[in-house]
């Protein structure tokens, strides 16, 4: 050897990320980052909901033909907004970054990108605030937090705003009490300004406002939807559930989110629906015009969230309902229970809901006249008003998921678990630290649940599919029931990447699973058509054919 | 020799592993990953104190072959595979251990007469780790693209099923029922394109 080996000298190579500030930001290459964000509003839905600045682009496009004036039209929007909402002023000034709500996003748990961290996610825009709304920030620019809003600063918006499901995880640790969400919220609504939005958010939308739902299913459709489910009940049990559509004078319009009529697992819940509701025998009508729950206006901005919220009510006002009942919906009960008191009038033209099985008044819908399916199924359990035979979902080991909105929207957190309690018997909960108000998202809500997000949505879910893993590893959980229609939409991809061979499920589909309905055949498969365990609730009826033909031919063998 | 020299310092190896891969993920993280990590609440913490230890001793034992290898590899690879890393960024990893090793060789022990062939032996180890990792990274992807697919068959699924019980007509052409038993749809929203 001529030289001597030196250790350094071997393999001299520099693994530390670049040395800079967050501030100093440079351009988010969307070209580099695909399966990080979403595709951006068609222009045909831009068109149909009145959107300014209407054209075809796309994030990864150099030019994205933004209005000349476009720094001008977000100062005014913001200011605007500073005025309106008094919260987002504070939320702008009172944040001490003390970094409790850091480690408790799911994107940042699962990225370790730090502006993924709920404090600075949210510090991209008071940077802005800072620099255009405040002396200091006017004065002194960088040295206190301030900084210009840039085409870089604006990239970052769109990039890191729409890697929020806007869950309020992080609110729930804020000493302040900061609701990071609706920062999200705002952001997204001044882009909106200029025409920078995604369409999975914006068809759904435009959908809902044309047809009455995000799928865009037309009258017939969701008319077709039921029938078939109804035709599917009587295949499993052999009884027809009674049903009807727009029915004036009924007591109680249902309604449901739109993926219950078509997606898998929702569908099986919209099962459980129908034969719960044939079996008490609820006086009520589906519309095939408030034909969804889920409002996407949430994601996209205060005007478009009153605009979807009103037609329920309109539809209610038409038919001469007494009041509402909502199904398995996650963001829709954020909209009532959270925003609709202030955004839109008390519904006073409805009854305060009185559940006409029971006699239970629900005082806390005096205002919004709208109770959830799980509260009134568990008050119906509460009451003994319904036979369930738990052992009918023997062969699932279920846990629950909290969805976000139910949980931490409106305190949704007993009334599921009751209702599980009473439909099965092997449920196990998850590690204390990932459920009820703490529990972890699944990465999609918010608009974020498409193909093309696919990477950030696992980085997103792998809490929560931890969590799940960790139950079925210790339990042998087989199913992850939730009760959001996005939930059921989009789990079932974290589940086969984080926790394989767990399947998904509706609260309701375990109702349907267990009730014993009046005047049942013998049934053989659960609403899955999965052979459906042996048990003594089902031995006072007919035997299955095929044991039936086994006797008869022992017979005639004799 | 050189297991030897390294087994003695399997702590440090170890730790220094775990910090070149807390470098891959941006400054301002780190405040995090210095606490104690928790399942749930920090993966990447928990992943690199859970299996980067048991990788090093199964390449110090030198049985590559051990199914555990790839069972500790696997949670690694399948979050990096998600993560905001190119391919190489995202394998990278392993080849730091390389580095590792060097580094923690003193000049004296490096130019022991044999040494280089031990080191380069174990270095061949620290590849074939790489190998598995590479092949893990891949499949994770290639699950990536059917959970892709999955997905809007799931979206779709029951509708097919209804077309292909119903025919085509249960959802294009209505039939409409007999007069009074009309369905009261009534609010004019019947008409135009989905």
């Amino acid at each position: 050897m001529a030289e001597k080996l030196k250790p350094d000298a071997l393999f001299n190579v520099d693994y530390s990320p670049p040395k800079k500030g967050w501030m100093d930001t440079t351009a988010i290459d969307f070209n580099a980052t695909k399966g990080n964000w979403n595709f951006a509003a068609t222009p045909e839905s831009m068109e149909y909901l009145d959107m300014p600045n209407v054209r075809k682009w796309q994030p990864y496009e150099d030019d994205w033909k933004l209005p000349n004036d476009w720094q001008r039209i977000l100062f005014e929007g913001f200011k605007k907004r500073l005025k309106k909402f008094r919260s987002l002023k504070v939320f702008m000034d009172i944040c001490v970054r003390c970094g409790a709500c850091a480690d408790k996003c799911h994107f940042y748990i699962g990225s370790g990108d730090p502006k993924n961290m709920p404090v600075l996610r949210a510090e991209l825009m008071r940077s802005i605030y800072r620099n255009d709304y405040t002396l200091f920030g006017k004065v002194f620019g960088k040295m206190v937090g301030g900084r210009k809003m840039t085409m870089d600063v604006l990239k970052e918006w769109f990039y890191y705003f729409y890697q929020c499901t806007e869950c309020r995880r992080c609110s729930v640790f804020c000493p302040y009490g900061i609701d990071t969400a609706e920062i999200t919220m705002i952001a997204r609504e001044l882009m909106w300004e200029i025409g920078v939005g995604i369409d999975w958010i914006n068809t759904p939308a435009a959908n809902c406002f044309r047809t009455g739902n995000h799928l865009g299913i037309q009258p017939h459709g969701v008319v077709d939807s039921i029938e078939f489910a109804a035709d599917e009940v009587e295949e499993i049990t052999g009884i027809m559930p009674e049903y009807s559509f727009n029915r004036k004078g009924a007591e109680v319009l249902f309604i449901a989110p739109s993926a219950d009529y078509f997606a898998s697992p929702h569908y099986y819940t919209l099962l459980g629906y129908l034969m719960l509701f044939h079996e008490i025998g609820l006086d009520y009508t589906w519309s095939t015009y408030a034909s969804e729950g889920g409002n996407f206006g949430l994601f996209h901005s205060h005007e478009m969230m009153k605009r979807l919220n009103a037609k329920m009510y309109m539809e209610a006002e038409r038919l001469g309902v007494k009041w509402i009942l909502g199904g398995e919906c996650g963001h829709m009960w954020r909209v009532i229970h959270q925003y609709m008191a202030t955004l839109q009038k008390p519904a006073n033209f409805l009854e305060v809901p009185k559940s006409p099985i029971t006699g239970t008044v629900f005082e806390h819908a005096k205002s919004t006249k709208m109770v959830h399916v799980a509260e009134f199924t568990a008050d119906l359990i509460q009451h003994n008003k319904i036979k369930l035979d738990p052992a009918r979902n023997d062969h699932w080991v279920p846990t629950y998921h909290d969805s976000c909105n139910p949980a931490r929207g409106m305190g949704l957190l007993e009334e599921p678990r009751q209702v599980i309690h009473a439909c099965c018997n092997n449920f196990h909960e998850m590690p204390e630290n990932t459920i009820r108000e703490q529990t972890f998202c699944c990465g999609s809500g918010a608009g974020l649940g498409t193909e093309e997000n696919l990477e950030m949505r696992m980085r997103g879910g792998l809490p929560r599919g931890s969590a799940v893993k960790y139950v079925k590893d210790k339990f042998g959980a087989n199913i992850l029931l939730c009760m959001c229609a996005i939930d059921k939409a989009t789990l079932p991809a974290v589940m086969d990447f984080w926790a394989p061979g767990t399947e998904v499920g509706g609260v309701h589909e375990m109702v349907g699973n267990a009730l014993i309905m009046t005047g049942e055949k013998h049934r053989d498969t659960d609403l899955r058509g999965e052979e459906y365990p042996i048990v003594d609730s089902q031995a006072h009826l007919a035997p299955p054919q095929e044991e039936e033909a086994v006797a008869q031919e022992d017979q005639a063998d004799a | 020799m050189l297991i030897e020299i390294l087994r003695e310092k399997r702590d440090n190896l170890i730790k220094g592993w775990q910090g070149a891969v807390r470098e891959t993920y941006p400054k301002g993280n780190r405040i995090k990953f210095t606490q104690r990590p928790q399942e749930f609440n920090d993966p990447i913490g928990h992943l690199l104190n859970r299996d980067l230890p048991v990788l090093v001793d199964l390449l110090l034992d030198g049985d590559m072959d051990k199914p555990e290898l790839q069972a500790h590899l696997e949670p690694l690879c399948r979050l990096r595979s998600v993560q905001d890393f190119t391919p190489a960024g995202a394998m990278g990893f392993v080849y730091a251990m390389k580095k590792l090793v060097r580094e923690s060789l003193s000049e004296s022990e490096l130019n022991e007469p044999g040494l280089l062939a031990e080191l380069l032996a174990f270095e061949s180890r620290i590849d074939r780790l790489a190998m598995y990792a590479f092949d893990l990274y891949v499949s994770c992807r290639e699950e990536l693209f059917e959970l892709r697919a999955n997905e809007a068959r799931r979206r779709s699924e029951l509708i097919v099923q209804h077309f292909a019980e119903h025919g085509k007509e249960a959802f294009t052409e209505r039939v409409d029922p007999p007069e009074g038993e009309k369905p009261a749809v009534t609010n004019g929203h019947e008409g135009g394109e989905a």
